[in-house]
């Protein structure tokens, strides 16, 4: 477990950067629809929206930078890792490890899926490496570091020759101890390295311990290392004199070669940018903290956004835990394309199936016939028909209507009272309800799983659907604050541009708390910075680097870890997280540090974008069905202001400002929203009516 | 605004209202995990949290582990028969025959108000790593319940005015590890707060109309009996043993499926024995309900409805409703699992192609206790999980956790580091699981080997008897124990002992495979 916060850069925009001033910076998303493209130049933003090329997603990646007319340096980011590691498009990859644990990838952990408790035939976990691919050595080494059983030299090459049979696509070795003395598998890569193909060893990429996790991050690693590696040289490639480097999980840049070498840590590639999005449009307005909703076809992420920039050590991908430092980002099987219908005892569901992004919901005339969630924010008027979305995308509200028809009929039909339009409008408000309870569900569990509180803290909307129910989910949580950024369909391509190149690494050290512990503790930090800054400078980075090292701590008989930073009052830092995070720490116990880890980064330009406020009264462009004024974002100067409810347009998303919502252009053209005061306590919408009845019978009890 | 569909906005409240309150539960299990001390609850989330209305119906339950399903609103009812409940109080119980299953579960039981009126009840439970009695961890064979710990029947932990009772003094006085246990019900405490807290605002919000939160999950549950096929089904199981010298042991069940729901009769099993495999009535629940939940094609939002159309009848005084003072620890661990072997073999002849082979059947209990090199003492526990049955269509999942249990293990290099234990294997038990058209799953061989001096505790079953297999698929492997010597001797143990373990001694357990389904083609 144990989540882990390191310290972001503090001083940003130093002189001496490595991307010199003169230097343009462009930064490319590649989604599953589409491939979205900015630039920086001279402190304007150059924006390009195309369609993906799924079967070959550098094209797109090459046609955009062209349009925009090239830059010095290109940010990535990538669903290269992430599809192979979900479609299971994995290389055959072998696994070498200690005699007696060939099986540890097969057994896991032992529990079968949650979703599985009640299977009557659980499914067989995948061990991403079949046996016949996996290897024992004879040798042993203690938790301590010191070897009980050596490797002997006929060991190694009987692996080697067994290796030249089997004659896999790569490699991973994962001893177990090897973060406590990493000589065997050393010994092992050096001897591997006549095979010539990509080798991952546990004591570089993860040496941390915990034996599933860390030989499952260093299979999944070897086994995307083929194919992602392929991609990584091909587009560098292609660029030309434009340098590649790909976003990371856990929030910074990687230069093409590093990325190439440890392809599991692009797992997160593109919501890492949204997230760095999400805290500059915070920053520019003075917040510290907000939640980050992103509304995409299939499902919803959701991230608590913090200066502090919070990290958790395992993501989930296919059923695989992944141990690699992530951006805190927490998924929901809920989107715009879930779609509704009744059960067999009569409660209306949205999702848990999706009309996906092909045909995607009926609206979008590509042969979907299901009612889904854009369905019925199209019914509801919320998504203007007149719009197109990326340009390109006409909406068919009547599409939408007869999808949601046959349910609305279905249920009116039984009551005899309230058929057509009518039901179909209360049908899709009562779609919008039950998606946004699903929601609200999954983010109020997020955010007590990470000791925050919801309540209060700002909503920031990006993606494709997320202003569309904003308002509604502020309501719910009960927070009065949505900040929309400038382009939030472009925000993780936006985000990018604010991102610095950073290379974390990390080891397990197992220590007591002592004196000596401590100082052993100082010399591993330095050693692995020192390693992080090596590598940088090997792909041609020029300093100064900015190193943050921080501790995973435990009392003693725990098994699980905080991170607190690695400073001379570090005991103190880790009993305050304990009080802050668990209630309730203990001074005196004795404490155990875990982990040591280092983030090495770049000094980076923190973009400034200068707003260039449109001049003149902005007037609607026209009315939604529903009879509410719909604006254009490129229209709305700086200071405007307007009362909900409203619609506000732009390229690649769509805002609804709900009734008793006020709205602001702020000074960088940053769209605030605020819900009003003096209304009385409003409810999702559709009960709205309901409520003072209840208020009445509540107060009469009294 | 336009006139709304009545129905419409029912179909809507109804999953809304089901989303708020597992919503509430999940929190409070979320707050529970944080808070907790122990490993137990923090790495293995032995826990469960639930939400009552004010006549103690389950509105809502997050749990991890189906053993605790049916067993949390015994607890519920057996507090509000003992006391009325005011604002601020809290209720605690681990009587395992007045609302609890087994000694080291603690339920906490608190009282939600809206002003003056109870709307409800927020209640959690957590497995304690020890709760006194005569070895630590309080689960090793006993021959009667006071030596397997505290047993605390219905009473205030806290009272109206927020303060700890002094029955929280008494518990931690009664535990080998006090502050562990004060850090564990602090936080249950702290997730009964949270839990009511939600439930005030969701009340507030919706009006909280459960009637038709129950219809909903009752009309659900009798729509996925409803393709089951009507009539009586009979099956019998045999326990190994107790490790008291009662050997085949039998749980006997007449099922009857009709479209009023399923009845589920224990008549005829064996009475009670002096070893700790005596299950109370709430795990014998627990079983059924997990059995019923299997054969759900569309799971229901487990509520009370649910449980309105499952009843279990189970004579007092037998191994599946122990009478006062019976030791129970295994219960929950052991008997458990052969009950669910029971009810499911029961339930697949009423759905014909739906059958499943039986799966290890055990948990594998392994205990070994010592000194470290320091001096001081170290108690570690773990479960083995082993071979899944498998279906008509699958082959069952390889080295699993099956049923009643989904802990997770404790990683080799994590109990390296804090034991004096080297695990020299851990790995798939081959040719363990049943051969057929299906293959069973494959069990695990785990052998852990001494340091210095220790000791151990074994409580296991499927030694003797195996996990049958189905339609002709063989049954899968039984379990073995096995003592290593230093110098590679090897001696058999018995499925429930204790013993010593010299310096270089291991312990060796090969765990049951899963049953097979359909013959194996034979080839040309």
């Amino acid at each position: 477990m144990g989540n882990r916060a390191a310290v972001r850069a503090a001083a940003l925009g130093c002189s001496g950067a490595l991307v010199g001033k003169q230097q343009t910076i462009a930064a490319i998303d590649v989604g599953g629809t589409f491939t979205d493209a900015v630039l920086l130049r001279d402190g304007k933003l150059a924006t390009c929206k195309l369609p993906s090329t799924p079967e070959d997603p550098g094209l797109a990646v090459v046609q955009a930078l062209a349009q925009l007319g090239g830059a010095d340096l290109l940010v990535h980011g990538t669903t290269v890792a992430t599809n192979a590691l979900l479609e299971h498009k994995l290389a055959r990859a072998a696994l070498v490890t200690t005699r007696g644990f060939a099986d540890v990838l097969a057994i896991g952990r032992q529990n079968r899926s949650p979703a599985d408790l009640y299977a009557l035939n659980p499914r067989q976990r995948d061990p991403l490496i079949a046996r016949e691919l996996r290897l024992e050595v004879h040798e042993r080494v203690a938790p301590d570091g010191s070897i009980e059983t050596p490797l002997q030299a006929s060991e190694v090459a009987r692996v080697v020759a067994q290796l030249r049979k089997l004659a896999p696509q790569a490699i991973a070795v994962c001893l177990l101890h090897s973060y406590a003395n990493a000589a065997h598998e050393r010994a092992l890569g050096a001897a591997l390295a006549e095979l010539g193909l990509p080798v991952t060893l546990s004591c570089d990429l993860a040496p941390e311990f915990r034996e599933y996790e860390r030989s499952l991050v260093c299979a999944a690693n070897a086994a995307l290392a083929p194919r992602v590696g392929a991609y990584c040289r091909g587009l560098d490639r292609a660029l030309g004199n434009t340098r590649l480097v790909l976003m990371h999980s856990a929030g910074g840049w990687l230069p093409a070669e590093i990325a190439a070498r440890e392809p599991v840590k692009l797992a997160l590639s593109g919501p890492a940018g949204g997230i760095a999005g999400v805290r500059a449009a915070l920053a520019t307005e003075g917040l510290a903290q907000g939640i980050a909703f992103d509304v995409g076809g299939t499902s919803t992420d959701v991230s608590l956004v913090s200066a502090s920039n919070p990290l958790r050590s395992v993501t989930e991908i296919s059923g695989w835990p992944l141990r690699t430092p992530s951006l805190d980002i927490h998924t929901i099987g809920a989107g715009g394309g879930s779609i509704a219908h009744i059960d067999a005892a009569g409660a209306l569901q949205v999702g848990p199936h999706s009309a996906g992004a092909f045909p995607g919901p009926a609206c979008y005339g590509r042969g979907g016939t299901q009612a889904t969630l854009t369905d019925a924010l199209v019914v509801l008027g919320r998504l203007p028909a007149q719009l197109k979305l990326g340009n390109q995308l006409v909406l068919q509200p009547e599409l939408a209507k007869s999808a949601l028809g046959p349910l609305a009929l279905a249920e009116s039909a039984k009551q005899s009272k309230g058929a057509g339009a009518s039901a179909t409008g209360a049908l899709a408000r009562a779609i919008l309800r039950v998606a946004l309870a699903g929601i609200e569900r999954a983010l109020r569990r997020v955010s007590v799983e990470r000791g925050h509180s919801v309540a209060g803290t700002p909503l920031v909307p990006f993606g494709g659907a997320g202003g569309l129910i904003a308002c509604d989910l502020a309501e719910l949580i009960g927070t009065d604050n949505v900040l929309v950024p400038i382009s939030p369909g472009l925000l993780c391509a936006v985000g990018m541009l604010h991102t610095p190149a950073s290379r974390d690494l990390s080891r397990t050290v197992l220590l007591a708390q002592s004196r000596p512990a401590l100082a052993r503790v100082k010399s591993v930090a330095n050693e692995l910075s020192r390693r992080a800054v090596l590598e940088l400078r090997a792909c041609g980075l020029k300093g100064p680097f900015a190193t943050q090292a921080s501790l995973d701590v435990r009392y003693q008989g725990q098994s699980f870890e905080l991170n607190v930073p690695l400073v001379a009052d570090w005991r103190q830092r880790f009993d305050a997280e304990h009080e802050r995070q668990f209630f309730f720490h203990r001074a005196t116990a004795p404490a155990e540090i875990v982990n040591v880890r280092v983030r090495v980064s770049a000094r980076h330009h923190a973009p400034v974008f200068k707003f260039k406020s449109p001049v003149g009264r902005p007037e609607p462009w026209c009315q939604s069905s529903s009879g509410e004024p719909v604006y254009a974002r490129e229209e709305l100067p700086t200071g405007f202001a307007l009362q909900g409810p409203a619609i506000i347009t732009e390229l690649s998303s769509c805002l609804y400002v709900k009734t008793g919502w006020n709205l602001k252009v702020s000074k960088t053209g940053q769209l605030l929203l605020t819900r009003k005061k003096q209304m009385p306590e409003t409810e999702v919408p559709g009960v709205a009516a309901k409520l003072p009845r209840q208020a009445a019978r509540r107060r009469g009890r009294q | 605004m336009k006139p709304k569909s009545p129905n419409i906005q029912n179909a809507a409240d109804l999953s809304i209202l089901h989303h708020a309150l597992v919503g509430a539960a999940e929190e409070m299990g979320e707050a529970l995990k944080r808070a907790a001390y122990s490993p137990n609850i923090k790495e293995r989330q032995d826990y469960s949290c639930a939400l009552f209305d004010a006549k103690g119906r389950l509105l809502a339950q997050a749990a991890h582990l189906p053993v605790h399903l049916g067993s949390m609103p015994a607890s519920v009812h057996a507090v509000l028969a003992a006391m009325e409940l005011r604002a601020g109080e809290v209720a605690v119980v681990n009587d395992p025959f007045a609302g609890g299953t087994h000694l080291p579960d603690i339920t906490l039981v608190a009282p939600v108000f809206a002003g003056a009126r109870l709307l409800g009840f927020a209640a959690n439970r957590a497995h304690h790593a020890d709760i006194g009695g005569a070895a630590p961890g309080s689960m090793a064979p006993q021959t009667d319940l006071i030596a397997e710990g505290l047993v605390i029947p219905p009473m205030l932990l806290r009272n109206a005015r927020g303060a700890r009772t002094q029955a929280f003094a008494l518990i931690l006085a009664n535990t080998r590890t006090p502050q562990e246990r004060a850090g564990d019900l602090n936080a249950q405490l702290a997730a009964c707060d949270r839990g009511a807290r939600r439930l005030v605002e969701i009340a507030a919000r919706t009006g909280m109309h459960t009637a038709p939160l129950f219809a909903h999950s009752r009309r659900l549950m009798l729509s996925n009996i409803a393709k089951l096929k009507p009539g009586s089904f009979a099956a019998l199981e045999y326990l190994e043993d107790d490790g008291a010298g009662t050997r085949d042991i039998a749980i006997r069940l007449k099922l009857t499926v009709s479209r009023r729901g399923l009845h589920f009769d224990f008549t005829g099993s064996a009475p009670q024995v002096r070893g700790g495999v005596n299950a109370v009535l709430a795990v014998t629940q627990s079983a059924a309900f997990y059995a019923a939940l299997c054969f759900c094609e569309n799971l229901p939002p487990i509520n009370h409805g649910c449980f309105e159309c499952i009843e279990v009848i189970a004579p007092e005084g037998t191994v599946v409703n122990a009478r006062r003072p019976a030791p129970v620890a295994g219960g929950n661990v052991e008997t458990s699992q052969r009950l669910v072997d029971v009810c499911l073999a029961a339930l697949s002849q009423a759905a014909p192609g739906r059958a499943v082979a039986q799966s290890q059947g055990t948990m594998n209990n392994l205990t070994i206790g010592g000194a470290s090199k320091d001096g001081t003492a170290f108690t570690y526990y773990e479960t083995i999980a082993g071979g899944c049955g498998a279906s008509t269509q699958a082959a069952g999942a390889d080295a699993t956790h099956s049923h009643m249990t989904n802990t997770l293990n404790t990683p080799v290099e994590a109990l390296e580091h804090a034991y004096p234990l080297r695990v020299e294997e851990y790995s798939i038990r081959k040719g363990s699981g049943g051969k057929g058209k299906h293959k069973g799953g494959e069990g695990i061989v785990r052998r852990v080997r001494a340091l210095g001096d220790a000791q151990f505790g074994l409580l296991s079953e499927r030694r003797r008897r195996q996990p049958a297999g189905i339609e002709g698929g063989e049954s899968g492997a039984t379990g073995q124990n096995t003592l290593v010597g230093a110098n590679g001797t090897r001696d058999d143990l018995p499925a429930k002992c204790q013993g010593e373990l010299a310096p270089g001694q291991a312990i060796e357990i090969r765990t049951p495979g899963g049953g097979a389904s359909g013959k194996q083609p034979t080839r040309d």
